[in-house]
């Protein structure tokens, strides 16, 4: 009794080899992508790391091997302040916007209460992240200003008697523009990763005793903390990077390693441009390193 | 083992549950969402220290009603009792009353033994005696070799384990249990259930359940509570439940049963004799007094419905006995379902225990057969 | 709820309103002054109220800007039809598991991480050595390089919205690999590609740190970066700044509106469903 008469299963190998051409062709069209990332975004960055060692001349390089360019960085005390300026900045403004982001996004993924609103309310927060980043950074000209609307407002209220200097042309405004340019980043992460958490986890936390406190150190910043590590990746490598709020909000009064770059090639000097925009990038690597660890996102992935 | 809830005695004890804690008692209680009535004003008591099961559909406001009693939720109006406290403006935390939550909601970041931990830590316990509460809930669950497992290391089985324990550790005199079995293959389930079961006889506190599986309702509980529309419709044993429905909704959704609409014939005494479409009931020991002309709903069990194969005028017949023939004869196994119709085109079932080989002779939409039960057998409902 | 919990929860309401106020009051602040009078300056008081800045922004500083404007629609244009395009491919071989497909979310992320400088010198110098003309080629790839990262993750939202059993219905029913793809998966995905292509667009437009070092021929943005850090600034720049953050709402309305009311009536159905 083992002769079963079920109809014939259909042939396997036709379908696999479908399926192999089907990936075939996937494969091919993927190399599309793969050949624009490599040609605009690995091979330049490899480029800067190579021009970095490379001679400088009057106009350009020359493809000879040097340190100079990083001996003459290195040490050159202005870059170093230069260098640590960026790193303060970008530190202060990733603990700052995860301080003052974490509510919001707390808000609206855990407070809002219907899905509507709670979108509705996401999309306006995040709409100027779409605007000019330029224009963003203008627009804090007439904020911070001698005469601006932060001083007018102190001013009135009584809460100063003379103008604030520091409020434009200086790290504080710069970091306060950094803020506002850069919270969106630490916001959506954030919001996404407590979005995920089931309410019942919560209620069964009530259940057993937890207050608001224990909810939130227990239970919220554990199971956000995936959100939380890459929106200060993000922030981080943004301000590190950052050189327009810099020089626009900053005056002369403010310095960042993206402005120095930008002032090296402005003098034609490529090589020491690449080795300034390749010591940015270690050190931004490495504190971005440090931020994995510190979150630990690896266990959780 | 002997740790979980304090009040857990040795089985020789044997008392009834007149004095034990645990006692819930539900006063007009009643929940609206919006224009939706969730639960209308609900009466009910549960004893301490008994396995009581929320029976209903979906939507049917048990869910809701579990929610008030364990404090997520609050109620608009009535009052809720716990051993002779209201419990209304208690918050969730500070009542004597754990929940395992649908789908559990476990910690997905802690482990088992975090856990199972976190309820003591909330309540402020020292380390020393924290650890040693959860080692012992754990070896009690039987998961002493897990604790360290994130729940998504675990299967179905084991996570419920653990929000068990997690329940447990905090020796609640009630345990709310929300949907505990729906995430659980059919093996498991059956298992579990015993498991439940067993659980409680051995804590001796009060567990309140709530499913929408019939079957699992009778298996397990002492009280079912049917409801409908936020509505209790019937209390009672599982056997009461389940042979004895006293409204139509109980009767249909506990499923298996016949449920004829008709008129009252005559009133004899408790004896009724009642007429649906062309087939003559009567009923006995009915508990409600009857009018002749009044309609009323008869519900007859399918499992009391016999059958003999004889051809007969329809006519020929006394009360409770009908023509017919076998539609569909539907094998199951343990048991064998007739689908049936009788003359005037009425749909019967008929089940039949499998070792029962008459049926075996039955051919679909050729044998005629008598379908017949006992008077005994038929319930006549007005609700 | 406790009382305690209401009234926390209000008090986030009230600081939401506040970041609310950070993110946008700024550029209120500039709209506002956009409609200076004639002798009004960069900040507060408003010397009269007008037209004045608008006016000379279109009249005056048309010309400067036209050519800027045309040049940066151009890439932004290429840009999203370039991005969406190549985020289907990479969704679609992300999502098939392709072999090697665990790393195109990092490669992606990494286009994300780049700093925009970083990425601009490299390019700069890259095109040095190859003795290429700084210009059009260059620029078009690094916006691309930057808006990437955001339509595929666009298109990863879509797709994971997309059943798959309807793709394989399709080749159960004989349907070859192409033609599911043209026939049912294309037409099914069609808005979700469209967004992806406006999200592009947008980002494009807007994208400065990038662009600077990469190019001799201004776009929009650049030219702005050179009117404020060579010329003396005055509120009509406040009235571009306010036209190109209104075009710029006007698209993430478009994109977001009917994105956000399917989700709702799909979460929402499905909630509804869910209760009890």
């Amino acid at each position: 009794m083992s002769s079963y008469s079920l109809p014939e299963a259909a042939p396997v190998p036709a379908v696999g080899r479908r399926r192999l051409t089907a990936n075939l062709s996937w494969a091919l069209l993927l190399s599309l992508p793969l050949l624009w990332l490599l040609v605009f975004l690995f091979v330049p960055v490899l480029v800067v790391l190579v021009v970095s060692f490379f001679q400088p001349t009057l106009s350009g390089f020359e493809q000879s091997f040097t340190l100079d360019n990083y001996r003459l960085l290195l040490t050159s005390g202005p870059f170093f302040s230069t260098l640590a300026n960026t790193v303060l900045s970008a530190l202060i403004t990733t603990v700052v916007t995860f301080l003052a982001g974490f509510w919001v996004a707390y808000y609206l993924a855990l407070v809002v209460p219907n899905l509507r609103s709670r979108f509705a309310l996401f999309i306006i927060a995040l709409a100027p992240f779409f605007t000019s980043f330029l224009i963003r950074a203008i627009a804090w000209i007439p904020m911070m200003g001698r005469e601006g609307v932060l001083n007018s407002a102190l001013l009135s209220l009584g809460i100063i008697s003379a103008p604030l200097d520091f409020l434009l042309f200086s790290n504080f405004a710069v970091r306060v523009a950094m803020a506002q340019l850069y919270m969106l980043f630490m916001i959506s992460p954030i919001f996404f990763s407590l979005s995920t958490i089931d309410p019942a986890v919560l209620e069964a936390a009530r259940d057993m005793g937890a207050r608001w406190w224990n909810i939130l150190w227990e239970i919220l910043l554990p199971l956000a903390r995936p959100g939380i590590v890459i929106g200060a990746v993000f922030v981080f490598v943004l301000s590190m990077g950052d050189f327009a709020t810099v020089r626009l909000i900053g005056g002369g009064a403010s310095t960042s390693v993206g402005l120095s770059i930008q002032n090296f090639v402005t003098f034609m000097q490529f090589p020491q441009a690449a080795a300034a925009a390749s010591i940015l990038v270690l050190v931004t690597v490495l504190g971005v390193v440090l931020l994995l660890r510190w979150g630990s996102i690896g266990e959780d992935l | 083992m002997a740790v979980l809830a304090q009040n857990e005695r040795p089985a020789e004890d044997g008392v009834a549950s007149g004095g034990q804690r645990g006692t819930v008692v539900l006063r007009g209680v009643a929940k609206r969402f919006g224009t939706t009535t969730a639960v209308d004003h609900i009466d009910l008591t549960i004893p301490g220290g008994s396995y009581v099961v929320l029976l209903g559909p979906s939507g049917c406001g048990k869910t809701t009603l579990l929610r008030m009693i364990g404090g997520h939720e609050m109620a608009d109006a009535g009052d809720i009792l716990l051993d002779g406290v209201r419990l209304n403006d208690v918050p969730a935390a500070q009542r004597d009353i754990s929940t395992v939550f649908q789908h559990y909601a476990l910690f997905p970041h802690k482990t088992v033994a975090e856990n199972v931990e976190f309820g003591l830590k909330m309540r402020g316990l020292p380390p020393a005696e924290r650890e040693q509460r959860v080692s012992e809930a754990l070896e009690f669950m039987d998961l002493a070799n897990l604790r360290d497992r994130l729940p998504k290391q675990l299967s179905g089985g084991q996570q419920q384990r653990v929000a068990l324990a997690r329940a447990l550790v905090t020796q609640p005199t009630v345990l709310l249990l929300d949907e505990p079995l729906g995430d659980l293959d059919r093996l498991l389930q059956l298992r579990m259930r015993v498991e439940l079961r067993t659980l409680q006889r051995r804590l001796r506190i009060s567990f309140i359940h709530v499913t929408h599986n019939q079957e699992e309702a009778l298996a397990i509980a002492d009280q079912i509570v049917v409801m409908e529309d936020g509505q209790i419709k019937q209390v009672g044993s599982p056997q009461e439940v389940y042979r004895r429905p006293t409204n139509l909704f109980t009767a249909s959704f506990m499923g298996d049963n016949n449920i004829l609409a008709g008129r009252v014939l005559s009133v004899n005494g408790d004896a009724v004799e009642v007429a649906c479409d062309g087939l003559r009931l009567r009923a006995n020991g009915v508990p409600h007094a009857l009018t002749v002309d009044q309609p009323v709903h008869a519900s007859i069990r399918a499992a009391t419905v016999r059958v003999r194969p004889e051809a007969t005028a329809a006519t020929d017949l006394p009360p409770n006995c009908v023509a017919a023939r076998a539609t569909f004869i539907e094998y199951l196994g343990d048991i064998v379902k007739l689908h049936c119709q009788t003359a005037s085109g009425l749909p019967l079932i008929a089940k039949l225990p499998e070792s029962d080989t008459s049926w075996q002779h039955i051919r679909e939409d050729e044998t005629d057969l008598v379908l017949y039960w006992d008077d005994a057998d038929v319930q006549l409902l007005t609700a | 709820m406790s009382a305690r919990g209401r009234w926390f929860d209000r008090l986030l309401g009230l600081y939401f309103v506040v970041i609310l106020l950070f993110l946008y009051g700024p550029i209120l602040v500039m709209a506002v002054l956009s409609f200076q009078g004639p002798q009004g300056g960069m900040t507060f008081p408003m010397r009269g109220f007008g037209f004045h800045w608008w006016t000379r922004l279109f009249q005056v500083r048309a010309s400067e800007l036209q050519e800027a404007i045309l040049r940066s629609l151009l890439v932004a244009v290429e840009t999203g039809v370039i991005a969406a395009a190549f985020s289907v491919v990479i969704a679609f071989a992300y999502r098939r598991r392709l072999p090697g497909s665990s790393l195109l979310l990092p490669i992606v992320l990494l286009a994300l991480m780049t700093p925009g400088i970083l990425l601009g010198l490299g390019m700069s110098l890259w095109w040095r050595i190859l003795n290429f003309q700084p210009g059009h080629l260059a620029l078009l790839g690094v916006h691309v390089v930057w808006a990437l990262p955001f339509a595929f993750l666009v298109m990863i939202a879509v797709l994971n919205r997309f059943d798959p059993r309807v793709e394989e219905s399709a080749r159960d029913l004989g349907a070859s690999e192409s033609r599911t793809f043209f026939e049912i998966v294309l037409p099914i995905i069609w808005p979700g590609i469209l967004s992806a292509a406006l999200f592009g667009f947008t980002l494009s437009l807007n994208e400065f740190e990038r662009s600077v070092l990469v190019t001799s021929d201004n776009t929009l943005p650049l030219q702005l970066w050179a009117m404020l850090t060579v010329q003396i600034i005055e509120p009509d720049l406040y009235a571009l700044g306010t036209l190109t953050i209104l075009i710029t709402f006007v698209i993430v309305a478009a994109l977001f509106i009917p994105t956000v009311i399917g989700q709702f009536r799909r979460l929402g159905g499905r909630a509804e469903a869910g209760e009890e």
